[in-house]
């Protein structure tokens, strides 16, 4: 009997309404470990390149880690992935909340899901047993009544859904998946394949808690753990106002993407800050096990803007997606669009690029009121981006076009459109301008997801002697974030692969390393005590850069080289004011940091992993797989 | 009694203030002393670093500590 998971991976044909349980057994778990390298085994196992994304032969996975479940803050991710809609790439998206370690209590580590079912269903995995479920009195509802229905239908109000909404079904290629309407794997449309499976949503229920090696050792370190929380500053600042905290911080520092990564500065940032979010909030709320409690609800009984505590709030990038991108000072107008798209099961940051977009757009007259039946789309307008919501959610007009993403509606609009288009992989970007933090701008450019800000480590929190949080790595000199040198390609490659254990083992950022909530001495020990293996960073490590190299390997199959590998053009351009006017990423030297991480990588000029790097991963299997 | 430390500030910290400096605190002063004394409201630090080791609001500072202070700009 294994510790720490349970040695058992659901699969699930919905073509044939049939599941099994592989027991891969211990080297195999302790090979992958959990979440983003579950993910990227599958995809590059059961998936041929070329394959249409919302077909039938996409594979969808659950995953958790070896050690999610096991009662330590955070300790609650999973991850769900696919080819995306999105990006035609490696597609994967993080969530916390309840339904991961849930999904472990029910006997499984992970689901992987393949076929397409000839009608609407869910499943109920519940204590080792699943069953197909009759979906057509759910399809069509949103997120939270789809949670309520599922568990009125099976008859219990402690399953946990995750689900998708109205934007799912519809095949939004920016979708997402929800659990309990609070959390959400959030980007490269993973709502959109289960839509396309006609995969409504998988409910589980288990009553078996995991089982640790050294049970008193995993008590231990997460009362310390609790302990530290309380005290150490970054969770001092979530616990008190979430993320929120961020938008002044950003903004004074000249780095809140604004208007479609105009600007870096936004004069309504007062209007949206922790300050101004204490008008609408209405309580916080936390996810399993964990005592941080950085999610805010919020409420307001408002004509225009109402907001309901059920339905979530906004988090800072919903923040800087519905307020700062699209010139948007009306906080209750934000948090309305979050709702709403909590609701829809649609991911905010694609929705803010697109609202962005098509401002920008209008601007330029590129788009006029003729596309869109008579309403004027500008910066500043909350309702234009309310309305473009709606537009997008019932497929209307521009709606239907804008609902294929922003990469693909620019190419479908052409008209110039394209230059306002901001996409990295055909992933739209989170909000965190990489003029002000190149080594973040890094980890955009290199993620197998593209833009993506859980990814990589942020090198603001880096600098002066806030390095000393990477000493552990060798890592001995400080980063200077606006920097594109050898010594920023350092930083990142082993910043990257520390950062990476998060997606990994599934541990939310904010209680892990290297924000430093948790230590790597702390981390390594608790894994150890969780599982019993003998295991040490250098091993964990090592499977990270297992996980990235897989997903990699998926992307150079389906066709992705390194001009793929990049940022957008704003961010080449000069910051037009604000504290870091004039900053751009000069783009030879970027590409030469590119060239120097594939380097340090073990990866050639064309950024394919070399059979060395393979070797010393044992991936050799996956020579074959590898494009000529 | 009071005791001189050493501060650097990073990103949006230094608006209106300083880069690094030196300053006087009280005898058994708290990093939390040292923002009063600053005028930087809690809710703009994210990281604090006491001589090279991640430090938190409450601890005390001691003659000659180097402490860093930069604010929530990563993650989201």
């Amino acid at each position: 009997m294994p510790f720490g998971y349970n040695g058992k991976i659901l699969h699930v044909d919905l073509s044939k309404l049939e599941w099994q349980v592989e027991e891969p057994g211990e080297k195999w778990y302790r090979t992958y470990m959990g979440g983003s390298a579950f993910a990227s085994y599958y995809l590059l196992k059961l998936l041929k390149p070329g394959v249409d994304p919302l077909s039938p032969e996409n594979v969808l996975i659950f995953a958790c880690s070896v050690v999610t479940g096991v009662p330590i803050s955070g300790w609650n991710r999973y991850t769900v992935a696919a080819k995306s809609p999105l990006t035609h790439a490696f597609g994967e998206a993080e969530a916390s909340g309840y339904f991961g370690p849930e999904l472990k209590f029910a006997g499984f580590d992970a689901i992987v899901i393949r076929g397409r079912a000839a009608k609407p269903t869910y499943l109920f995995v519940k204590d080792g047993e699943v069953q197909f479920r009759d979906a057509s009195n759910v399809w069509g509802l949103d997120n939270y009544e789809s949670m309520l229905r599922i568990q009125e239908e099976v008859g219990d109000k402690r399953v946990r859904v995750a689900s998708i909404g109205q934007a799912g079904e519809r095949l939004i290629r920016f979708a997402n998946v929800s659990n309990n309407v609070e959390h959400f794997n959030g980007r490269t449309g993973m709502g959109a394949v289960l839509g396309s499976k006609n995969l409504k949503a998988v409910a589980v229920r288990g009553t078996n808690r995991m089982e640790s090696a050294e049970p008193e050792k995993v008590k231990e370190i997460a009362r310390w753990h609790q302990e530290r929380i309380k005290i150490h500053p970054p969770n001092v600042g979530l616990t008190n106002f979430g993320t929120p905290g961020l938008v002044k911080g950003l903004n004074d520092s000249g780095i809140l993407p604004t208007r479609n990564f105009r600007e870096g500065v936004f004069e309504g940032a007062g209007k949206l800050n922790a300050d101004a979010y204490a008008s609408i909030l209405h309580s916080s709320g936390t996810c399993w096990g964990c005592t941080v409690r950085c999610k805010r609800r919020v409420a307001l009984e408002d004509d225009k803007y109402p907001l309901d505590p059920k339905w979530g709030g906004p988090e800072y990038e919903t923040i800087a997606a519905f307020g700062s991108m699209i010139g948007n000072d009306n906080l209750p107008a934000v948090a309305r669009g979050d709702q709403l798209c909590n609701l829809y099961g649609m991911d905010t940051i694609t929705m803010g690029n697109l609202t962005a977009f098509v401002m920008e757009c209008f601007e330029n007259g590129i788009l006029t009121e003729k596309d869109t039946g008579g309403r004027k789309i500008q910066f500043g307008d909350p309702d234009a981006m309310l309305w473009l919501i709606e537009e997008v959610i019932h497929r209307r007009g521009l709606g239907d076009i804008l609902a294929e993403g922003v990469k693909a509606a620019s190419e479908k609009l052409g008209r110039g459109s394209e230059q306002f288009a901001f996409t990295i992989k055909g992933n739209d970007l989170p909000f965190h301008d990489g003029r002000g933090k190149t080594g973040m701008a890094l980890g955009y450019a290199l993620s197998s997801t593209g833009a993506d800000h859980v990814e990589t480590p942020h090198d603001v929190v880096f600098q002066g002697d806030g390095v000393a949080k990477l000493y552990t790595l060798g890592l001995l000199d400080p980063v200077k974030p606006l920097e594109t040198d050898a010594a920023k390609a350092r930083f990142f490659a082993l910043g990257q692969k520390a950062w990476g254990i998060n997606n990994l083992l599934s541990i939310c950022n904010f209680t892990s390393v290297p924000i430093h909530a948790m230590t790597f001495h702390n981390l390594v020990e608790a894994v150890r005590a969780a599982t019993g293996w003998d295991t040490s960073l250098h091993e964990i490590m090592l499977a990270v850069e297992r996980s990235m190299v897989m997903s990699r390997i998926f992307n150079l199959r389906e066709g992705l080289g390194p001009e793929d590998d990049r940022v957008i053009r704003r961010w080449h351009e000069a910051m037009p004011g604000g504290p870091l006017q004039g900053q751009k990423i000069d783009e030879r030297e970027f590409r030469r940091a590119i060239a120097l991480f594939y380097e340090i990588s073990g990866w050639d000029q064309r950024g394919r992993p070399t059979f060395g790097k393979l070797v010393e991963l044992n991936l050799e299997w996956l020579q074959a797989e590898m494009p000529s | 009694m009071t005791m001189r430390v050493w501060v650097s500030l990073f990103a949006s910290l230094r608006i209106d203030r300083f880069a690094e400096a030196e300053t006087e605190l009280p005898e058994g002063a708290t990093v939390n002393d040292l923002l009063d004394k600053l005028h930087i409201p809690l809710k703009d630090v994210g990281i604090v670093v006491v001589n090279a080791r991640s430090g938190t609001f409450q601890q005390k500072l001691q003659a000659d500590d180097r402490i860093t202070l930069i604010p929530p700009i990563g993650g989201g």
